[in-house]
Order: structure tokens, then C-alpha cells, then sequence
């Protein structure tokens, strides 16, 4: 989709959890690309595998889960066929991750200036000195007024955006080329969300690094990515640029999503808002044919039976369904 | 011919293999020395030396008389002597004709026979025992230390018996490292009666191996002796400690007036003899209530710093008592002192308001040079003085050497004992509680002796692991499981019933079940000592009896014959109350309720308060209970006091008495004040009124006895002269002074 | 911080006190220590009043406790009932050093054993190495002292000997008879022998339970999301463990020993008799078996202040070390 080399291309990625109660495939066959300096938003309701999907990148699946089949290529090389050692190197230089709790997602007996030097010191070959001011200076860079005084101070310390700064600085403290984004802003309030975002979007520009930015928050999606991939099930639904998806959804699950979203542009719409019917499968039992035909309203007979391929509904536009959506005019 | 020959020197060579060989001892040994016989080791071993043999019927004849020209050729033969047949007699009385002139001679020549001044020797005389020690003196080399003696210390009853010229060496043949005699049961030396074959026997092993010359098994030379007890003393003053452990300690270290021998015989052991009518060192004045004492020091007692033991620290010992600033727990029978005087550096004077064995049992006795100026300071600071918590001072047969609190006190011979010498060269008296814990340490090895230790089950297991090394002997104890049955009540008023309640347990069952001993009691006088009878072995087991006697005291069956009924319509159906957690009565009861039902009566559970439980006796609330008791050893009438009708609590005398059981027999009423009034006389004078008392008890049964309790001792075997009978009064280490070790005689 | 402090101070106080008051009145309600002196024939009721008297027992119940506090504060802990002569202090501290050879070593032996078991148990969480080490915990924890110890002395005093004949391990005890005199060093090696098996068979019982506890509160730090994200960060696993989750998982293990402390005081009265060591277990059971009121009362007074004292210092030091903490 885009003109930029290939940063990331997830092929296939299978990760299954191999539970007492039956096999959970979260993530069943998901395949997406990021290319360098790109945003791509991973979209999809709690439970869809984005999550995992992430991690499985990152290869920081907690058992019983396990990574089954796939290739993960990140420049160039498939990340699932490195060592442990080799994963170490990439995590937090290469590829970043912040995540969805800022306050358990830091260390609350050290202070945060400790746990940013540790992320430093870890990749780079630089003394203590150096590193502290480095810290700082990455403080700063995401924002965080007084950034001396903060540096010595514990998590609990800091307010719930401060900390989600905090741990922006931590994971680009190597100017990773990836960043992964799990639902880091879902856990703010409104205001601050929109702050953190701004803050990532600046430095994403700044620095060029690809971001995977991953939510259940189709808006956020619209403000962010340039490239967005519907999840649903373990499986990309829909994948296209931004401003088709938006546009045409052609995925019933997306259409659906979309019109769910409360729109404060049209006063007027401030009516019941319709909401896809029925709930997630539960993964021991996942429908035959197509996950979501139960929900659907354009379900037929071939859709119970088979499950569709993802396939080019219109130019780089890609749906997996065998009934996809007509839209007239723009659903937003 | 030839054949016969043969034939003929072959059985005379059979048989001279059997003549030759001498009488020794094979696997039976003789037949009048039972494997149980006091002298029993001495005569094999010196039999096996060929010292003594026996009679060709196979018998020693351990009772005889010895002569004296016997002895000498004993001593010869003992000692290695060859005859000596000089041309001229010594004696005019032994000539060179006679058997034993070679014998005489020699031991004359030894110096050990001098004759009598006379220059006889009287050699078809029966050699007595005063003049077998000082030959035994003699031969040991110690005649010279025995001249030197002037006061006999031989803690005898008889004592004055001793002739003056034998006194010296009888101090010296019952020191410890010495013992060639022994003292009876009534604690006699009898110099003057003919020394036996057993006897003699004994003397000379003991020249031969002295005390001391044999160490404990399995050491290289130690004389030592590791004690086992299950609590260590609370401090080492009896005055302000009733607790045993207390006194156990303190028998180490101490010495006493009056000792008590196992068996309840009393002996003079500071004091020079025990004041009676006879001797005149007592005298009674029984309508003023009042009797007078005299006590005689031994001269040349010293304590264990080397000052000299006087009658002033009698006097101060009885002031430790008496004073209310030191916190004596018992002040009887101090506390009835009216006068005490001394009358020389010696002699104490003392007059008693009480008339009773207690005030010719001595007085306490501390050292004054020590304690003295701490009481003249203030006497409430003796309660916690040195003396009394760590570094006491006494005149016994050790001094506490060092010790660690509740796990070993250390004793080494005190250098000034009056007795003499110990051969035991240190006692350690180790603390252990947990009876498992005594037990793996007797199994460890770390341990020789232990005195009413262990339970009779553990003292089992030690039998079955170590029975080649340790012998265990289950003494009698003085104290019995009682059930007092109020006399009074409708339940125990006719005897008929109470004997039916005798009849109806099987008593030896009862002990085998309920693991107390294993025998129970057959007289409220202990098994054992010296005024006991049997009077409740008539009462076997048997059910039929007491039917009998239940039917015929009016005790008819209810309709299903299930259960009895009273005369008075009540059912015969009865709680027994015993003290909340005795176990051992608990188990008691369950055994006795099948063998009561047998017999129509329903026994019942009722644990309660013990306070309570002594209340409702006193008070005569009760019908029956089940509780334990202790009598006296050496005061057989103390637990017949309470058989009097006097002694019935009731309101009017403030509830005080022993006759809870509320029993009254006239008989009883007139013999036992006979007894106490006898109580002075000689064990032989007073067993006819002690054993009639016991009669009339075991027939009227007033309260009934189960169990007579039993108690392990544990010796490691060669230990000698551990002589122990439980008791309340005497401890196991009141011989301690005169242990030894000797594997000969097992 | 300092207001803090001098308010938890000032709060022990009442705490103490009271404490010291609700025990004195408990003992006294139980029977008087001069009951069993009554089953003695001889005994009469005149000398039972006369060492009443001695003994300040005529006095009602709250005077008693105020003569009996006065004392305590000028430093007179009382006599010692049990021990005629001697003074409650005298017998206290006797058996207090040895208790707290034999408790003080135990803990620290079972802290060292039991901290990285528990980890391990925590990191391999439902292996086999895990299970086993479950296994030990909960046999540690059901396996009753006097049997276990009666078993380790059969086995290393009776069974076992060196070659000189000895056991190889003394059957309890806590000193050779002799070495009571001898210079310190020797002594000391003298002790250690003593100790070895009780300090097994106590620490088996908080080793199994401190490997549980280490374990959960492990387990509960090893699920939490930093260490997703120091993993993240791309730091080594052993880091992940002994920096980030340990420290965290040490605050209530740390809690847990200062709470724990008293216990070294206290003493463990059946491992005491059945090793035969006059230790402060054995003190308090018997004292206040039989009655010793001054002991059983300064013992329990001793209990108190160090329980009051262990929380106080458990809190402080959870101050030190959970950061989230602050007192104003």
C-alpha cells in the first residue's frame, strides 16, 4: 500500500493456548505489513488476538500459548527462527512495546529515571553518567515538565499520563524502528488520551519509526493509522488504507463497528445507537464456515458452510467475506 | 585281662577327671547360694580361685560359723601364703600336730593374726565379725589408722556393742573403699555374732578387690556414674524446696542425724544413736504432751571446707526453720520446739510439745560459720544467698562441683566426709524429661543409672534392647490408687458390701490393664516394709462372692436382672468422680465398670475438680471417689491414724481429720493409740498391734486400695551398693558414698 | 516520618500495658501456686498463710498488679516460685541466650534455604521440581516435632556413632558435663554439636512453610505486567527475576520475618523437651503450669514488648522498602 520498504510483514501467524478445557487459537492466520515510517491500526473488539498478535511479534507469549505457524519478517530476517538470545538484542532496540496499564506496567519500587537507564544501558554501550542524561533528555522529549526532579521519582508519583509518557520514553529510549502500541491510551481519561496521541504522532513524524498501534477504538484508529487491519477471531477481516476503510467498509464486522461509533458531529443522530447483534463466539466453540456469520445479517448458506478467503474487494482494499458491504455515502 | 585292665584304667580316668576336679561353680553352682544370694559373686569368684570350695554334697553353706584357725587358713591361701611349720609354736593353743598349725603360722608371721593377750589363739572359736574386721584391718595394712581411732563411726544401731578395742577397725571396714561388712535390714553390725561362710567370704574378696579397684565397664580406669533424673533441684536448700529433686540433690551433699534405710529402718548417721526409752536419750511425759531429746554429735565431723560440724549449727539449722523471714515451706515438727539448749560443744537438748517418732528423727543442720553472718544481717537474704543457689556447703559424702542449670550438676568426693572416702570419683546427675529422650540416651550410652525413671512400657523396651547391659528393677512405691467409700452413706454402710466391692475386682487385671504396676495393694501398710501384712489377698476374684454377699445385704435384682436395687429402693447405678485429666483413673474406672456390671452395678464417669473432689470428702457429701495416696515408709501408723473414730471431720471440730471414709470400729478406736504409744519400741515389739490394726482393716475394708504403683530403677550392671526401695522420704542416692563398680560379681 | 515514629511509640504504650494488665489478672484467676502444697499431709495451713504473706498473695488482685508493676519498673522482676532463691530475672535470663542460639540459628537457616526454594517453586510452577518441593513444604509443615525429633535421635545418637564410640550426634542436651568451666571457644564448638539436630528439626517446619509463602508471593509478582514490560525492554530473564519480580516479592517476605521475630524469644516447647534444652519454651510452659507467676508474667511481658516492637519495626521497614508507603 505504501512506497516504503518493508519493515514488517506478518505472514500468517498462528499462535494457539493449549488450555485444560481445549485449544484457544487467539491469533488463525493473520497476516498484515508495516513499512518503514507507517502507522498501521489494529483494530479489533477484546478477544479478536491483537493482543497476542503483538506479543507473538515479540515473541513474549506466556505459556500455554505458543506460537504454531507463521513467519514473522522483520528486516528481511523471520524473527520466529531466532534464538532467545537474538530476541533480547531486538527487543526495546529495535522494536518497542508499551502497554495498556502505565501502573502496573511499570516497576513500582524503582524509580522511573532507574528503569530508563536500565532500557539504555541494556543496549547501549555507555556509561551511567551518559545514560542518566540520556534519560532525562528522553523526558523531555515526551513532554514531561521538570524532567530532573521526575527522573528520581516512583510511578505512583506520577499521574496516569505522565506515566504513559514515561513509558513512551522508555520504549523508544533506542530509537526502535517498530513500536508497538497496545491499547497504550485506553486506560487514560479523554483529555490526556488525545495529549498521548499528539505526542506519539510528533514523534513518530520526528523520528520516522513505523508504529503499530493497536485498539478497539475505531476513532482513534481514524486520527492515527495510515493503514488499518480489522481483527476478528484470529483473523484479519478487512485491511486497507485508512481512508477506504472509513470510506467502503466492505467487511460486515466493520460496517457494523463503524456505524457504532457516536458521532458528535451530527446532532441529529443522537438516537439509540445499533450495535452489532449477539456477542464474540466463545473460542472453544467457534462457528463453522465464517466466525461471524451468527452475527451477521447477510449470512447465507455458504457462509455457514465455508469460511471466506481474504480477498481484494477493491483496489488494495482486502475483505474476508463472500457478501461484502455496498456503501453509498460515508458512514462517519 | 588286658581288657579289663583297660577298661579299668579308663573309668578310673574318667572318673578321676571327675573327682579331681573341683567343687567349682559350673552353670548351677551350689545349691544353697541361689542366683539371688547377697555374697552369691564373692563366693564364685573365690571359689574359681580356689580360695573356698564347698561341701562335696554340692552345698556351700553360706550360714555356718567360720573358725578362727578356718579363717586364717583362708586368709593364707587368699593372700598366696604358703604354709609355715616352724619348729616352735606361736600359740600355746595351736600345736604343730594340728591341721591348721602351717596356716596359723604363716598368717602370724604375715602379721596378721596377733592372738589374745593371753598368748592363745583360740583357733576352734568362731571367729565374730569384730574380730574378723580387725583382722581384715589388719591384713590391709591399716591397723595403725585404727588404733588411731577413738570414736566409732559406724552408723550402726548397735554400735555401742562394739568392743573398745574392735572400734577402730570397724570404722574402717564400712568406709567405703574398704566394706568388708555389711550392715542387715535393721541396720545392725552385729559384732559380736559369729561371722558365716557367706560372710567371710565377702571379707575376703574385698581384700582381695577393694572397692575401687575395678572402673566402670567400657571406660579405662573412670570411676564415674551418670545419673538420670527427670527434673533438676529447685535451688539446694531444703528449707525453703519441698521439691524431691531438691532433697535428691541435697543427699549428695549432705549428711543427717537419722537416715532411713529401705524398708523404713532409721539408723543414727551424724548423732551417735537414736534417742529411745532404752537408751535414754528420750524420755516421754504423756499427760503434759511433752517429750525430751537428747542428741550426741559424732566428734570430728567437719564440713566440706574442713571447720568442724558442732551442735551450734544444729541450733542455727532449727532457727532457719523457725525464722519467719526465710520462707520454710514445712516446719514440722520444728515447729513444736519449747526449749533447746546446748549442752556441750555436742550435745543438744531439745524439748517437743509433741509426742511422736518425728522428734527423735534429729534436728536440721547448716553450717553457721557461713549462713551466720548472713542471717545476722538480715535473714530474708539467706532465701536467695549463694549457699542456697549455687554454692551450697554440707558435711555429706560429695560437694556439687559444678553444674549447668536443668542439665547436669557435677559432684566430686568431699575430702572431709565422715564416712570416709568414696570411690566414685565423679557423679553426674544429668536432667532429661521427656521419657523418650531418657530412653535414647540410655540407648546412646550416656547414661548408668536412673531411679523411678522411664514408664513401666519404655522400661520394657529398654529390657528388650539393652537387657545384657542394664538391670531394671521395678520397685514398690508407697503410693496406691484409693477409693474412699463413705461409711455412712447407704451404699457403704453394711461391710458385707463393701467386701462384695473387694470381691467383684480383679485387681491383678486391673493393674495389667490400666499399666500401673504389677501388683495391686494387699495392705494399707507398703509391700515391703518392715510392718507389712497381707491382708487383702484374701479377697481373690470372684463375682460369686459378691453376689452372694450383695444378695445377703438386702441388694436385690430389678426385673431383668440387669441391674441391683438398694435396701433403701434406690438404683444401684453410680457416678465416680476423680480428678478433670487423671488419665490413669480414668482408664481405671473404664476397666472396673464391666466386672461392677457383672455384679449388677453401673459404675459411671464424673471427672470434676480436684478441690472440689477433696471438699465434698471432707465435708461427707459424697459416696465414693478415686483419687492416690502416699503413706510413710518408717511411720506405718501415720496412715493408720485416720482409721480413728476421732478423726471424722465434722462441724464441730472445724472440719478437720483424716477419717473421710467416716469408719468407726471400737477395736480400731483402742489400737491404734496403743500403736502410736509404741511407737518408740522395737520393730519386733510393735508388729503384733501394726499387723492386728491391719487385720481388722482388711475385714472391715473401709476404703479400698487398688494399685501399689511401681517404678522402674535402671542400673547399668557391675554398679554396687545401689540400694533403693521408692520412697517419699528416702532417695535413691542415700547410699551414694558407696558405690563402686565391680564386674565380677555382676 | 518523625511524627510518625513518636506516635507508634506513644500508641505502644497503652498497648503494652494493657496487655501486661490482662495477663496478670488471666494468671491470677487461675489456681494459686500454693494448691499443690496442700496435697502434702505435713503441710500445714499456717505455713501455706505464713508464705502466702511472704509472697505478697494476700493483697486483692489490683493492688497486687500495681505493687507487682512498681517493682517490675525499678527493675525487681520478683522471685522465682518455681526456683526458690532465685529471682525471675536470673532464671530468664538463663534460659533466654539459649533460645535464641537455638531459634536465632534456625531462622536464619531456614531463611536461607527457604527463599530460593521458594523462587525456584515459583518459576518452575507446576513441574516437577515444583511439586516436589510442594511435597517437602507440606510434610515440613504436618510433621510433628516430638516425633521427628525422637526419630532424628534414635538415628543419629543411637544408630549412628564415630568411631570412638560416641554417639554420633548427642541425644539432647546442650553441654557436655565438664565443659562448664572451659574457655569460651571451646565451649562454642562443645555447643554446636548440641544444636544441629534441633535446629533440623525446627527449621523443617518453617522451611516447608516459608517455601510456600516465598512461592505465592513469587507467583503473585511473576504474573505482574512490569515484568512484561522489562522483558519488553529486552533485558536477560535472570534480571527479570532477581531485579524486578524478587524485589517486589521480598516486601511481604519481609514483613513476614519481622513479624516473625518474636518467635526467637518465645522459644518452641516441645522441640525443647524432647532435645532436652532449657530453653525459653520449656520456661514459660512450665511457669505458667505451675503456677510461677512472677516468670509466667515477665515472660509474657518479654512476648509482648517484642511483638508490639516486631510490628513496629515490620512497618518501618515496609516503609524503607515499598516506595508507595510514606508516613506523614
Amino acid at each position: 500500500m505504501g512506497n516504503n520498504e518493508l519493515l514488517l510483514d506478518l505472514r500468517n501467524l498462528q499462535t494457539y493456548f493449549f488450555t485444560d478445557d481445549g485449544v484457544v487459537k487467539a491469533v488463525d492466520g493473520m497476516s498484515f505489513q508495516i513499512r518503514k515510517g507507517e502507522v498501521l491500526g489494529l483494530v479489533g473488539e477484546s478477544g479478536c488476538g491483537k493482543s497476542v498478535a503483538s506479543l507473538s511479534i515479540i515473541r513474549l507469549v506466556d505459556k500455554p500459548g505458543k506460537v504454531v505457524g507463521g513467519e514473522i519478517i522483520f528486516k528481511g530476517e523471520d524473527l520466529l527462527k531466532k534464538s532467545e538470545e537474538e530476541m533480547r538484542k531486538i527487543r526495546g532496540a529495535e522494536i518497542g512495546m508499551i502497554f495498556q496499564e502505565p501502573m502496573t506496567s511499570l516497576n513500582p519500587v524503582y524509580t522511573i529515571g532507574n528503569q530508563i537507564m536500565e532500557a539504555i544501558l541494556v543496549h547501549q554501550d555507555i556509561g551511567e553518567e551518559e545514560a542518566q542524561k540520556r534519560s532525562i533528555e528522553l523526558l523531555k522529549l515526551v513532554g514531561i515538565p521538570e524532567p530532573e526532579r521526575r527522573f528520581n521519582q516512583y510511578p505512583h508519583e506520577l499521574s496516569g499520563g505522565m506515566r504513559q509518557r514515561a513509558m513512551i520514553a522508555m520504549a523508544m529510549s533506542s530509537n526502535p524502528d517498530l513500536l508497538i502500541s497496545d491499547e497504550a491510551t485506553t486506560a487514560l481519561d479523554v483529555t490526556i488520551q488525545a495529549q498521548i496521541l499528539e505526542l506519539m504522532k510528533d514523534l513518530q513524524k520526528r523520528t520516522g519509526m513505523a508504529v503499530l498501534f493497536i485498539t478497539h477504538d475505531l476513532s482513534l484508529v481514524a486520527e492515527m493509522a495510515d493503514i488499518v487491519a480489522v481483527a476478528y477471531t484470529g483473523k484479519i477481516v478487512e485491511y486497507s488504507d485508512v481512508r477506504s476503510v472509513f470510506k467502503n467498509p466492505k467487511h460486515p464486522y466493520t460496517f457494523g463497528l463503524l456505524r457504532s461509533v457516536p458521532s458528535l458531529v451530527n446532532e441529529q443522530r443522537k438516537v439509540d445507537l445499533p450495535a452489532i447483534e449477539g456477542m464474540v463466539p466463545s473460542p472453544y466453540h467457534m462457528p463453522n464456515g465464517c466466525h461471524f456469520h451468527p452475527r451477521c445479517p447477510f449470512a447465507t448458506d455458504v457462509c455457514r458452510r465455508e469460511m471466506p478467503e481474504l480477498e481484494e474487494k477493491l483496489p488494495s482494499h482486502y475483505a474476508r467475506c463472500f457478501h461484502p458491504v455496498e456503501v453509498s455515502k460515508e458512514v462517519v | 585281662m588286658k581288657k579289663v585292665l583297660v577298661v579299668t584304667l579308663a573309668i578310673s580316668l574318667l572318673l578321676g577327671f571327675v573327682a579331681v576336679r573341683p567343687l567349682s561353680v559350673g552353670a548351677a553352682g551350689f545349691r544353697d547360694v541361689p542366683a539371688a544370694h547377697w555374697a552369691k559373686g564373692q563366693i564364685d569368684y573365690l571359689v574359681g580361685k580356689g580360695v573356698i570350695v564347698g561341701f562335696p554334697d554340692g552345698t556351700f553353706k553360706p550360714e555356718s560359723p567360720v573358725t578362727r584357725e578356718q579363717f586364717a587358713k583362708m586368709i593364707c591361701v587368699a593372700k598366696g601364703l604358703g604354709e609355715y611349720k616352724p619348729a616352735r609354736p606361736t600359740f600355746k593353743d595351736v600345736a604343730p600336730s594340728r591341721w591348721s598349725y602351717g596356716f596359723v603360722e604363716a598368717a602370724a608371721r604375715a602379721g596378721y593374726i596377733l592372738g589374745y593377750p593371753d598368748g592363745t589363739f583360740g583357733p576352734a572359736r568362731n571367729i565374730t565379725r569384730e574380730e574378723l574386721a580387725v583382722l581384715g584391718v589388719r591384713v590391709l595394712g591399716k591397723e595403725r589408722e585404727a588404733n588411731a581411732i577413738t570414736e566409732s563411726f559406724v552408723f550402726a544401731n548397735d554400735e555401742p556393742k562394739i568392743s573398745k578395742w574392735a572400734v577402730g577397725a570397724m570404722t574402717i571396714a564400712v568406709r567405703p573403699k574398704v566394706q568388708l561388712l555389711k550392715w542387715d535390714d535393721a541396720r545392725n553390725i552385729r559384732p559380736k555374732s559369729a561371722a558365716t561362710r557367706a560372710e567371710c567370704a565377702h571379707s575376703i574378696y574385698m581384700i582381695l578387690v577393694p572397692p575401687g579397684t575395678i572402673a566402670k565397664p567400657g571406660t579405662r580406669g573412670l570411676q564415674e556414674v551418670f545419673n538420670l533424673s527427670e527434673e533438676g533441684p529447685e535451688n539446694f536448700f531444703p528449707v525453703t524446696s519441698d521439691s524431691a529433686y531438691t532433697q535428691q540433690a541435697f543427699t549428695y551433699i549432705a549428711g543427717g542425724m537419722v537416715t532411713m534405710v529401705p524398708g523404713g529402718t532409721l539408723y543414727p548417721d551424724m548423732i551417735t544413736a537414736i534417742p529411745t526409752l532404752d537408751n535414754g536419750l528420750l524420755k516421754i511425759n504423756e499427760e503434759a504432751g511433752i517429750c525430751e531429746t537428747t542428741f550426741k554429735l559424732r566428734k570430728g565431723i567437719k564440713w566440706s571446707d574442713g571447720k568442724p560440724v558442732t551442735a551450734d549449727d544444729a541450733i542455727f539449722g532449727v532457727n532457719l526453720y523457725l525464722n519467719d523471714a526465710i520462707q520454710a515451706v514445712l516446719r514440722y515438727p520444728y515447729d513444736s520446739i519449747v526449749e533447746m539448749r546446748k549442752v556441750d560443744d555436742y550435745t543438744i537438748y531439745v524439748k517437743w510439745n509433741l509426742i511422736s517418732i518425728d522428734c527423735t528423727l534429729g534436728l536440721p543442720i547448716y553450717p553457721k560459720h557461713i549462713l551466720g553472718p548472713i542471717y545476722d544481717e538480715d535473714p530474708a537474704l539467706i532465701n536467695s544467698c549463694d549457699y542456697v543457689t549455687k554454692s551450697p556447703v554440707h558435711c555429706g559424702p560429695y560437694v556439687l562441683s559444678s553444674f549447668e542449670p536443668k542439665q547436669h550438676y557435677i559432684y566430686t568426693p568431699n575430702p572431709y566426709w565422715y564416712g570416709g572416702e568414696p570411690v566414685i570419683q565423679r557423679i553426674v546427675d544429668r536432667v532429661i524429661q521427656d521419657t523418650n529422650t531418657q530412653l535414647a540416651n540410655f540407648l546412646a550410652g550416656g547414661l548408668d543409672t536412673g531411679s523411678a525413671i522411664l514408664t513401666l512400657d519404655l522400661a520394657d523396651e529398654l529390657i528388650k534392647r539393652a537387657g545384657q547391659t542394664f538391670n531394671v528393677y521395678k520397685n514398690s512405691g508407697s503410693s496406691f490408687g484409693i477409693i474412699p467409700l463413705n461409711n455412712q452413706s447407704d451404699w457403704f454402710k453394711d461391710v458385707r458390701v463393701r467386701q462384695a466391692f473387694m470381691y467383684a475386682m480383679d485387681r491383678y487385671e486391673l493393674v495389667r490393664r490400666a499399666q500401673t504396676g504389677e501388683y495391686p495393694a494387699l495392705s494399707l501398710v507398703p509391700r515391703g516394709t518392715w510392718a507389712f501384712k497381707d491382708v487383702l489377698g484374701q479377697y481373690s476374684y470372684s463375682p460369686d462372692k459378691a453376689n452372694e454377699l450383695l444378695d445377703a445385704a438386702g441388694w436385690k435384682w430389678n426385673a431383668d436382672h440387669t441391674l441391683r436395687i438398694l435396701p433403701n429402693g434406690e438404683e444401684a447405678v453410680l457416678e465416680v468422680p476423680y480428678a478433670v485429666g487423671a488419665k490413669f483413673r480414668e482408664d481405671e474406672l473404664t476397666v472396673l465398670q464391666p466386672m461392677f456390671k457383672k455384679v449388677g452395678i453401673n459404675l459411671e464417669h464424673k471427672p470434676m475438680d480436684f478441690d472440689a473432689l477433696l471438699d465434698s470428702e471432707t465435708k461427707g457429701t459424697f459416696i465414693l471417689t478415686l483419687h492416690g495416696i502416699s503413706y510413710s515408709e518408717y511411720d506405718p501408723v501415720g496412715g493408720m491414724i485416720s482409721l480413728q473414730s476421732r478423726e471424722i471431720p465434722t462441724e464441730e471440730n472445724g472440719w478437720a481429720g483424716q477419717n473421710v471414709e467416716r469408719y468407726s470400729n471400737p477395736e480400731i478406736d483402742e489400737l491404734v493409740p496403743k500403736a502410736i504409744a509404741e511407737s518408740f519400741k522395737s520393730q519386733s515389739e510393735r508388729i503384733p498391734t501394726l499387723h492386728r490394726i491391719q487385720e481388722i482393716w482388711g475385714r472391715d475394708v473401709p476404703f479400698i486400695l487398688l494399685e501399689q504403683r511401681q517404678y522402674p530403677d535402671i542400673i547399668r550392671k557391675g554398679l554396687q551398693n545401689w540400694n533403693h526401695f521408692f520412697s517419699g522420704t528416702a532417695y535413691f542416692n542415700w547410699m551414694c558414698g558407696y558405690w563402686y563398680w565391680d564386674t565380677n560379681i555382676g | 516520618m518523625r511524627n510518625y515514629l513518636i506516635r507508634r511509640t506513644l500508641q505502644s504504650i497503652p498497648i503494652i500495658l494493657g496487655a501486661m494488665l490482662v495477663s496478670f489478672i488471666i494468671l491470677s484467676l487461675v489456681s494459686d501456686p500454693f494448691a499443690a502444697m496442700m496435697e502434702n499431709p505435713k503441710v500445714k495451713l499456717a505455713d501455706i498463710e505464713r508464705l502466702r504473706k511472704a509472697w505478697g498473695f494476700d493483697l486483692p488482685v489490683y493492688l497486687r498488679f500495681f505493687k507487682w508493676f512498681g517493682s517490675v519498673l525499678t527493675g525487681n522482676w520478683g522471685p522465682s516460685l518455681l526456683y526458690p532463691g532465685y529471682s525471675a530475672r536470673e532464671i530468664i535470663f538463663r534460659a533466654l541466650p539459649i533460645t535464641l542460639q537455638v531459634m536465632g540459628l534456625q531462622f536464619i537457616f531456614s531463611l536461607i534455604v527457604s527463599i530460593p526454594l521458594g523462587i525456584i517453586s515459583a518459576i518452575k510452577q507446576y513441574s516437577k521440581t515444583d511439586y516436589t518441593l510442594t511435597f517437602f513444604s507440606f510434610f515440613g509443615m504436618s510433621m510433628p516435632t516430638f516425633w521427628f525429633g525422637l526419630m532424628m535421635m534414635l538415628l543419629f545418637s543411637v544408630y549412628l556413632k564415630r568411631p570412638s564410640g560416641a554417639s554420633l550426634l548427642p541425644p539432647g542436651g546442650i553441654i557436655t558435663p565438664g565443659m562448664e568451666s572451659a574457655p569460651f571457644l571451646a565451649r562454642l564448638g562443645d555447643r554446636i554439636q548440641y544444636l544441629i539436630l534441633p535446629v533440623i528439626v525446627l527449621s523443617l517446619n518453617s522451611i516447608g512453610s516459608w517455601v510456600r509463602y516465598m512461592r505465592s508471593f513469587m507467583l503473585e509478582v511473576l504474573h505482574q505486567d512490569y515484568l512484561r514490560t522489562a522483558r519488553a525492554k529486552g533485558l536477560p530473564e535472570r534480571r527479570v527475576i532477581y531485579k524486578h519480580a524478587l524485589r517486589n516479592a521480598l516486601i511481604p517476605i519481609v514483613t513476614l520475618i519481622a513479624l516473625s521475630l518474636p518467635t526467637i524469644v518465645s522459644g518452641a516447647s516441645i522441640t525443647e523437651f524432647v532435645f532436652n534444652i532449657p530453653g525459653m519454651g520449656q520456661l514459660i510452659l512450665n511457669a505458667e503450669l505451675k503456677n510461677d507467676y512472677p516468670t509466667a508474667m515477665i515472660a509474657l511481658t518479654l512476648s509482648t514488648v517484642l511483638v508490639v516492637i516486631a510490628n513496629f519495626v515490620a512497618d518501618i521497614v515496609y516503609s524503607f522498602i515499598d516506595p508507595r508507603i510514606r508516613y506523614a
